[in-house]
């Protein structure tokens, strides 16, 4: 116990003293004042002004705590693992208890302080009206259970995986399950059922176990509890389950903590798809080329982007993405017949899917390998500039795309026509542009955040933009709202207005933040080489 | 040795200052690094060694002063002294993932090398440094001195004039440790100027040709190492050695011959640290006088003082606050 409570204390001493989490605290203030504003514009117009300013503020609160579960709780134990200092508490007489209960519990005191800041304000949205003390409390609940839940499956992951990067993976999918997989369950169920038989096994207990799912999905609840005239009890089948699993979790962590603990992570990157070549005995990658004029580039492709052999394996994929899904489309609607058409969509849809995907992970580690293993400064005394060694790594990971466009080639080549399609919309509409230069705003942030935090570069930007949306949509709401009052601009001046000034306006603002970023990139990049220990 | 001190040095640095923040790094600092040499550069914990070499190898600017490399400099000339040094630094700054080969030949890229001359320059370090037989080993399975070798192979493949090296010792098995220092001495043989950084005090005395001690960003000493060891001010010491001890015992005769200043016994074996004023005597008269008392001497050994000493001398004590 004593060991649990000097691991809290430190954590919370660390906390403290830290200047970030007070800024995040801070910066969590701006949307419950943009939410106040809103309530208080919405208020001439709807009504309920606190059901406005407490409907947001509930979802946001519910998509931070899932990006907490991926970037934050999932590395509570193997940074300590990573960093080789498990080994060492152990021996101090740490136990795996107290090792959870410390790091765990900590990280979950930590992300309730950070939210804590709102609770003032949130129980002003009762005296503001269209919202009553039970639903507020029945929401903080809600949030609760399912932090407590997500804080148990990062640290389960944590524990069970080796590195950072997997437990947070494990974290994604699991949370994207609970997510997810109750309104898929039910997809797939509505699919299936008009295509048995009314009185077949299936039909006597599946509805029940997807309602049951249904009714323990956090998001079903937070927007069941948020309804008009809820009067329900704050305490739920959710709640109950969420509270239960995470215990449970929690004690399966505890019990294979010794299990998965048991060796010692060598601290060092790994080399993925190594061969022993048994008959010159030389240790080779497989397709392996020697290192290109572009060195820096060739590093990037091979060791971070997969080289080779890995783009043919994610070409595949793709592939049998699709593949995958026209089958259980074809399995789902037997008598429907399969078009070209519908075969290029998909593939362009995956696709672009994978790319962007692809392109955010390969953001967060493409600077943040060169720091983590602090091979920055060795770099750095290459005799290139800054934006040489930045513009080679950005190759070699844009290299690593490849299977991805090439995918994307492939089912504009199936269907021309498509590809025809989104050149016009993407030339003739400037509003194609701004999701363009924001996915690259976007990834710009990702490798910027990934010099500055040790973990979790990618949840944080993702809930950085969402707060940002959150602002500009709240924003640009009560920007309509004032307009409307003052009845705004009409006619075809306005639809110019709309349709392409903002949207350029948008554009250039993005890319002169993408510009700025850079520098950023650069400078940042000097500084850790320079302070590399 | 006059003409090598004639030409101009390989590394100079002027009146340098650096500071984080508050913190004041170096003061003031100046020395100077002949070329072909290998300079030794000591100071306890903080004194500011990895920050002169930061700066030297272009990764800070200095703030104030100046430092100059083969006669460029470091802030406004980048490029050009990257290609002509190699730097290796005091952690292990590698890509654990890669094979020996690979890392090896990666630099050599990016250092716009071609693939025929990668081959021979790769071939030629490996041999150096004794890994010839580990080249398509993965880095992350080699010890640490392996690794360390790996280390110096990687900043001998571009061919540098000069090798900053930054505690390439620390952390090396008294092994590893020897056959760092005998490659070190071949590089210089082969025309090479080192400065190298190191807490090892002994093995410097015996390998460096000069040396630079800081002490809270100030330097202390700089200058050839036999100047730091042999005290030649106005107090020499010389050991008298007998062949057996006597009796009675000498110290007392040996304090009273003219311009002895003071005799203090080396402890476990029948020796004597003997220093005099210069003013008053000089070496060959009191060895005439040790003879003339009779005594059956062994030898008569100037008393050059340990690296280890002149470092306490020289270094306060406690860390910087």
């Amino acid at each position: 116990m004593r060991a649990t409570l000097a691991l809290l204390t430190r954590s919370l001493r660390d906390d403290a003293l830290r200047l970030r989490a007070h800024l995040a605290r801070f910066f969590l203030l701006f949307p419950c004042l943009f939410c106040l504003n809103l309530a208080s514009n919405f208020d001439q117009v709807f009504g309920a002004p606190g059901r406005y300013f407490f409907y947001p503020m509930a979802f946001l609160n519910f998509a931070l705590i899932s990006l907490a579960g991926i970037g934050y709780f999932s590395s509570a134990i193997t940074e300590e693992k990573e960093e080789m200092t498990l080994g060492l508490l152990r021996m101090a007489g740490v136990g795996p208890l107290s090792l959870l209960l410390g790091k765990g519990a900590m990280r979950l005191i930590t992300a309730a302080l950070i939210l804590s800041v709102q609770f003032p304000f949130t129980f002003l949205a009762v005296t503001l009206g269209g919202i009553t003390q039970n639903q507020v409390i029945a929401a903080y609940l809600t949030l609760m259970s399912y932090m407590l839940l997500v804080s148990s499956i990062a640290l389960f992951f944590s524990v069970a995986c080796r590195r950072t990067g997997r437990a947070a993976f494990n974290t994604t999918v699991l949370i994207a399950l609970l997510l997810f997989g109750p309104t898929l369950l039910s997809g797939i169920w509505l699919l299936l059922s008009g295509t048995m038989a009314p009185n077949s096994y299936l039909h006597g207990w599946a509805p029940t176990v997807l309602t049951w799912l249904s009714d323990a999905s956090a998001f079903n609840r937070l927007t069941v509890v948020l309804s008009s005239g809820f009067m329900g009890s704050p305490l739920s089948l959710q709640v109950i389950v969420h509270t239960v699993a995470a215990v449970l979790i929690f004690g399966v962590a505890w019990l294979t903590f010794d299990y998965f603990t048991r060796e010692q992570v060598t601290a060092g990157p790994k080399r993925s798809f190594t061969i022993a070549n048994v008959f010159s005995k030389r240790r080779r990658r497989i397709g392996m080329s020697r290192t290109w004029r572009h060195a820096i580039a060739w590093k990037d492709f091979y060791f971070l982007a997969g080289g080779r052999w890995m783009s043919v394996v994610k070409f595949l994929t793709y592939l049998a993405v699709c593949g995958g899904l026209l089958g259980i489309s074809k399995a789902l609607n037997p008598h429907s017949t399969l078009r070209l058409e519908e075969v290029a969509g998909l593939l362009v849809m995956v696709s672009f899917v994978g790319f962007c995907l692809e392109a955010s992970l390969l953001a967060a580690r493409l600077y943040r390998e060169e720091t983590r293993w602090n091979t920055l400064s060795t770099l750095m005394m290459l005799p290139i500039t800054v934006p040489q060694i930045a513009y080679q790594k950005l190759g070699g990971c844009l290299l690593g795309l490849l299977p991805a466009t090439a995918a994307f080639g492939l089912g504009i080549l199936c269907r021309p026509q498509i590809g025809g399609e989104l050149a016009k919309d993407i030339i003739t509409e400037p509003w194609q542009w701004v999701w363009i230069v924001h996915l690259i705003l976007f990834w710009h942030v990702v490798a910027f955040v990934s010099l500055k935090v040790k973990w979790g570069a990618l949840p944080l930007t993702i809930g950085i933009f969402l707060v940002g949306y959150f602002m500009v949509s709240i924003g640009t709401s009560i920007f309509f709202a004032m307009t409307i009052g003052i009845g705004g601009p009409s006619g075809a001046g306005a639809e110019a207005f709309f349709r392409y000034l903002v949207p350029i306006a948008i554009v250039f603002a993005h890319l002169i933040a993408a510009a700025g970023l850079q520098r950023a990139i650069g400078r940042q990049l000097q500084i850790q080489a320079a302070n590399t220990p | 040795m006059n003409d090598v001190f004639e030409t101009p040095p390989v590394l100079e640095v002027q009146h340098l200052s650096y500071s984080f923040r508050k913190h004041r790094a170096l003061l003031d600092v100046n020395f100077q690094v002949q070329p072909q040499s290998l300079h030794g550069f000591v100071g306890p914990n903080g004194a500011g060694k990895t920050t002169t070499l930061k700066v030297i190898c272009t990764l800070l600017q200095p703030q104030a002063g100046n430092v100059r490399v083969f006669g460029l400099d470091v802030v406004h000339d980048v490029k050009e002294v990257r290609r002509r040094i190699g730097f290796m630094p005091d952690h292990f700054s590698m890509y654990r993932q890669m094979t020996v080969f690979e890392y090896l030949d990666f630099f050599g890229a990016a250092y716009g090398l071609s693939q025929v001359e990668r081959d021979r320059i790769i071939t030629d370090v490996l041999t150096l440094t004794d890994m010839d037989g580990r080249k398509d080993d993965l880095i992350n399975g080699l010890s640490r001195g392996m690794q360390q070798r790996v280390s110096l192979a990687r900043v001998l493949v571009n061919d540098p004039d000069l090798l900053l090296l930054d505690e390439p010792a620390s952390g090396l098995d008294p092994r590893a440790r020897i056959e760092l220092m005998e490659i070190l001495q071949e590089l210089r043989k082969m025309g090479k100027t080192i400065f190298i950084s190191s807490h090892i005090l002994s093995e410097l005395a015996e390998l460096c040709d000069s040396v630079t001690i800081i002490d809270r960003g100030l330097i202390k000493y700089s200058g050839p190492m036999d100047d730091l060891l042999t005290d030649t001010e106005e107090h020499p010491a010389y050991v008298l050695t007998l062949r057996e001890a006597v009796d009675p015992d000498p110290q007392e005769q040996l304090q009273a011959l003219a311009g002895v200043l003071r005799v203090e016994e080396v402890e476990g074996k029948p020796a004597w640290s003997i220093s005099f004023d210069r003013a008053m005597t000089d070496t060959n008269n009191l060895l005439r006088g040790v003879l003339d008392l009779g005594l059956p001497v062994a030898s008569f050994t100037e008393d050059r003082k340990h690296l280890n000493q002149a470092f306490m001398d020289l270094t306060e004590r406690g860390v910087r606050t």
